[in-house]
């Protein structure tokens, strides 16, 4: 029998090699968290062009909440408002949050805006969605089809079919490109 | 200094040393990958409705969902329609943000007349009976004193209601009619179909099925969303991916191969291309001696354009040339994906021949993985001379058509669907030579700023004795107005969408989902227009008429579709087969009788750019940098620049340069620059890239006034036999703007 938690606890895959930079992610987030101009809760950060191996390179990297293992946010935050959700995405409880901005400089990835208007803006991993049988609207809509939302489940490898990976909570990056992530962890 | 994300992202792909972000394992489940095949479970929330649409940001006309609120009408959001079989949800940037179509304060909400001078931006607000009834009697007026070549007809891009334009300038008599694009958009390839395949398109790659992509000038993920994912699906199932583009797209920085040509150079690619294939004996000796004519004729014709004359000319090196060809050759089944910037060219029916001729000779036509002949799902098409009623028109009168005797192919009955030289016809406008040409009618246009050379439309803008326009907003042209027509965005609409750019085996319905009270669609205003102006008979009762009969062979009214969603007929393959192809020999013509007949070279021959060092080394002294052009995914021609989710993601528009030009021109990144060329200037941000060659610098097009590229384009000279304008390889110089 499985812990029926864990069938609901959720990863975003991020395939590396997929993304060319479309930009659909960014705008279908916006849409879907209802925020106009300014804050950029996914964002694709352009790498390139440069030289490797003689070949010129550009590269498309989406940054969004890396739902952390050890929310540097969470730790920042001074009245709890930022918790981990069933899902073990990391969630804010708009009740509790003052607006007093410790949240956005703590964030290692830069992926937390704190804006007058909204107050603290992040991925929610659209959890209302998920809730409701939706894909997140950035999975949902891209282009490349570079994210892939995976439930937890301890006897399978992590990321099949790529070689490399990388994660620091529920977002995980994969390529057969880059080495540079690390190995995948093999079935143990 | 990068920001957090950019040094993560650096982090991640090894370009900064040990990432300081310790990698945890993760598991997970066998089944717990899902990839966009989450069904649209439909837990509407309440108060909603969800009316399933098809999106016109562009051609690709991708299948959304439009969220409206239940008691205010308002349009929540739009989104992909994951139940979509062709789109399977995806949706772009523009799609996307689609919603402020229908929110934008800008939008025009009512008929206008000009009060003040033109240009001065003074208006009052009349109705739609006093606005039509007042562009009736200015048209026919003006026909009256001057014929029917005296009024200008002149359209943009495709909407679905384009080609019922095309039939009321025909039931009018109108023969200077047309739209922005056609001679630099679709036309040469349809031309390319027809002469070569006897076939409407050949725009269908299957990439679904293929095992290599040859893709040349078009860069999907900025343009052409569906295309994007099935070029990304094929390439991660293992197909190989060839990018022919002389910037470092972003289809580009995805391929296996990539190959850099010097801007408009392409057709000597192709060339070189062919003799490798035929001179190393990998072309398909079956299909070619079954099912073409002219291949000796070929083999003879490009027995001279070795890889090392291909170079010579195109940059790209020998060895690349030889490996292209290899691999598309070998490879079965191949495709080729062009769109768009093969129409651009100087040479742009030579240059969409010489593209199909390595699909012909490859035997990669109408093939699973190859190119595929398309048709409809048995609605009438609205893409023939029959739809348009070029019946209508006077025998006597067509001859007057602007660029008649010059672009056969264009202008005449050869044309895919008639229609004026737009150049010629501007100049006309301007001198009055050789007859006046009075009064203009434009829907859904931006032509101040759209077309080429574009300070002398804005000339001939002025002559007008009167002009009317339809448009959302109120654009540079729409101010030059006499009168102004208030137009419905696509959310507003119902439109029956049978295109090749949206998908080889359905239509798809369009379906209103939202009303601006006092803005009217396209087809609603064109058929209105047509009994005012005494041609009613030649139309139908309203839109909807219009589209049950367009509908009618397939047994299904509009309501009927509409509720259906989308018509689905599966894909048919060598279907030449039983039929033959429809060209005058009943094979593929290699070598283009047609064309022989009309004045063009039968087989590709590679002429120099008009503007280029080679070509024009006068000019190259004090202009010496090539410019070309390439759009980004957020905008569509002139469009879009007014919305703020669309614009914050290209605020300003970017030029890019080489590092090395840009450190000799002192200029840095993010700096305003001037381009100039001996027609006109342009205002654009510096933006550096290695992605480009040295000398040639990568504009974009679409921004209006100082900031417009068309301002530097120039009317010297044109693609032989339809009229192109040549707008990838203009010489060009570039400074710092002073005080920048």
């Amino acid at each position: 029998m499985k812990d029926s938690t864990t069938e609901h606890t959720v990863y975003l895959i991020v395939d590396l090699d997929r993304c060319w930079g479309c930009r659909a992610c960014e705008i279908a987030c916006k849409q879907e968290l209802g925020i106009g101009t300014g804050p950029r809760p996914v964002r694709i950060e352009e790498i390139g062009p440069r030289k490797i191996n003689g070949k010129l390179l550009t590269d498309f990297v989406p940054v969004m909440c890396q739902h952390c293992r050890h929310p540097a946010c969470r730790e920042a935050c001074p009245t709890g408002a930022i918790f981990r959700a069933e899902d073990k995405s990391i969630q804010i409880d708009f009740d509790l949050c003052t607006r007093c901005g410790e949240c956005e400089p703590a964030c290692p990835f830069g992926v937390m805006a704190h804006t007058e208007q909204y107050g603290p803006v992040k991925c929610t991993l659209c959890i209302s969605r998920r809730e409701n049988g939706w894909l997140p609207s950035c999975a949902q809509h891209c282009q490349g089809r570079v994210f892939t939302v995976a439930a937890d489940d301890s006897t399978a490898p992590i990321a099949p079919g790529k070689k490399y990976s990388w994660s620091t909570g529920r977002v995980i990056y994969i390529s057969d490109k880059w080495s540079s992530l690390g190995k995948a962890c093999q079935n143990q | 200094m990068h920001s957090k994300r950019h040094s993560f992202a650096l982090k991640l792909l090894g370009a900064l040393p040990d990432p300081e972000y310790r990698t945890t394992p993760t598991r997970l489940g066998r089944d717990g990958r899902k990839r966009g095949t989450t069904g649209f479970r439909g837990q509407t929330a309440a108060g909603i409705n969800i009316v399933r649409s098809a999106c016109f940001s562009c051609n690709s006309a991708c299948e959304v969902l439009i969220f409206v609120d239940k008691t205010s009408g308002k349009v929540i959001k739009v989104e992909g329609d994951p139940e979509s079989p062709v789109t399977r949800g995806v949706l772009c940037a523009k799609g996307l943000a689609a919603k402020d179509l229908v929110e934008n304060h800008q939008r025009l909400r009512t008929p206008l007349r000009r009060t003040g001078g033109r240009g001065e931006g003074k208006w009052a607000p009349i109705s739609w009976d006093d606005a039509l009834n007042s562009i009736a009697e200015k048209l026919l007026a003006c026909k009256a004193q001057y014929g029917p070549q005296g009024i200008a007809l002149l359209e943009g891009t495709r909407r679905g209601w384009s080609r019922s334009y095309s039939r009321l300038a025909n039931a009018f008599g109108a023969v200077n009619n047309g739209a922005t694009g056609w001679a630099q958009c679709l036309w040469p390839r349809l031309v390319d179909n027809k002469v070569t395949f006897g076939a409407p398109y050949l725009e269908s790659s299957d990439c679904e099925n293929t095992q290599c992509m040859l893709v040349w000038g078009v860069n999907p993920p900025a343009t052409w969303p569906v295309k994007a994912s099935e070029v990304m699906d094929a390439r991660e199932r293992g197909a190989c991916l060839i990018v022919v583009d002389p910037h470092l797209s972003e289809t580009a920085a995805k391929a296996d191969l990539w190959l850099q040509p010097r801007p408009e150079t392409d057709t000597a690619l192709g060339l070189a291309m062919l003799h490798v294939i035929i001179h190393n004996d990998l072309y398909d000796r079956e299909f070619v001696a079954n099912w073409t004519t002219g291949f000796e004729r070929l083999k003879d014709h490009v027995r001279d354009c070795t890889p090392a004359w291909g170079e010579g000319i195109t940059r790209v090196s020998r060895e690349k040339i030889v490996q292209a060809a290899e691999i598309y050759a070998r490879t079965n089944p191949a495709c080729i994906c062009r769109c768009l910037a093969v129409d651009l060219d100087h040479d742009s029916l030579q240059f969409c021949r010489v593209t199909s001729l390595l699909a012909a000779i490859t035997g990669n036509i109408d093939i699973p993985g190859g190119n595929i002949l398309v048709s409809t799902r048995g609605e009438i098409s609205q893409n023939t001379h029959d739809f348009i009623g070029n019946h209508f028109l006077s025998k006597k009168d067509v001859p007057l058509r602007r660029g008649y005797e010059d672009f056969p192919f264009l202008c005449s009955d050869l044309s895919p669907l008639p229609t004026a030289h737009m150049p010629t016809l501007w100049e006309t406008v301007v001198t009055g030579e050789p007859y006046p040409i009075k009064a203009a009618l434009i829907f859904g246009s931006n032509a101040a700023v759209s077309y080429s050379n574009s300070g002398r439309v804005l000339e001939a803008l002025q002559k007008l004795d009167f002009l009317a326009v339809t448009d959302l907003f109120m654009t540079p042209t729409a101010e030059m107005g006499d009168i102004v027509l208030p137009a419905s965005s696509w959310l507003e609409r119902n439109n029956v969408i049978s295109s090749f750019q949206t998908s080889y085996t359905h239509t798809i319905a369009q379906q209103k989902a939202a009303e601006l009270p006092e803005a009217r669609s396209d087809v609603d205003i064109i058929i209105d227009l047509a009994r005012r102006l005494g041609v009613g008979d030649k139309f139908w009762e309203d839109e909807t008429a219009m589209y049950d009969y367009l509908l009618g062979p397939t047994g299904y009214s509009l309501g009927d579709f509409i509720a259906q969603k989308r018509l689905f007929a599966p894909l048919e393959f060598k279907t030449y087969e039983k039929s033959g192809f429809k060209t005058p020999s009943g094979k593929v013509e290699i070598y283009s009788s047609i064309f022989e007949k009309n004045g063009c070279e039968p087989l590709p021959v590679y002429t120099e750019p008009f503007q280029s060092p080679a070509k024009t080394p006068t000019l190259a002294l004090e202009y010496p940098l090539i410019m070309t052009t390439a759009r980004r995914p957020f905008f569509r021609h002139t469009e879009n620049r007014l919305n703020p989710l669309l614009r914050e993601q290209c605020p300003v528009p970017p030029v890019r340069i080489h590092p090395q030009t840009a450190d000799q021109a002192g200029i840095g990144p993010g700096d305003r620059v001037i381009i100039e060329t001996p027609t006109g200037r342009c205002t654009a941000i510096a933006e550096l890239t290695e992605g480009l060659q040295p000398d040639v610098i990568l504009a974009m097009p679409g921004w209006q006034g100082e900031e417009n590229v068309n301002n530097l384009i120039p009317w010297h000279e044109f693609a032989p036999g339809i009229g192109t304008v040549s707008m990838h390889s203009i010489m060009c110089r570039i400074r710092k703007e002073s005080g920048s």
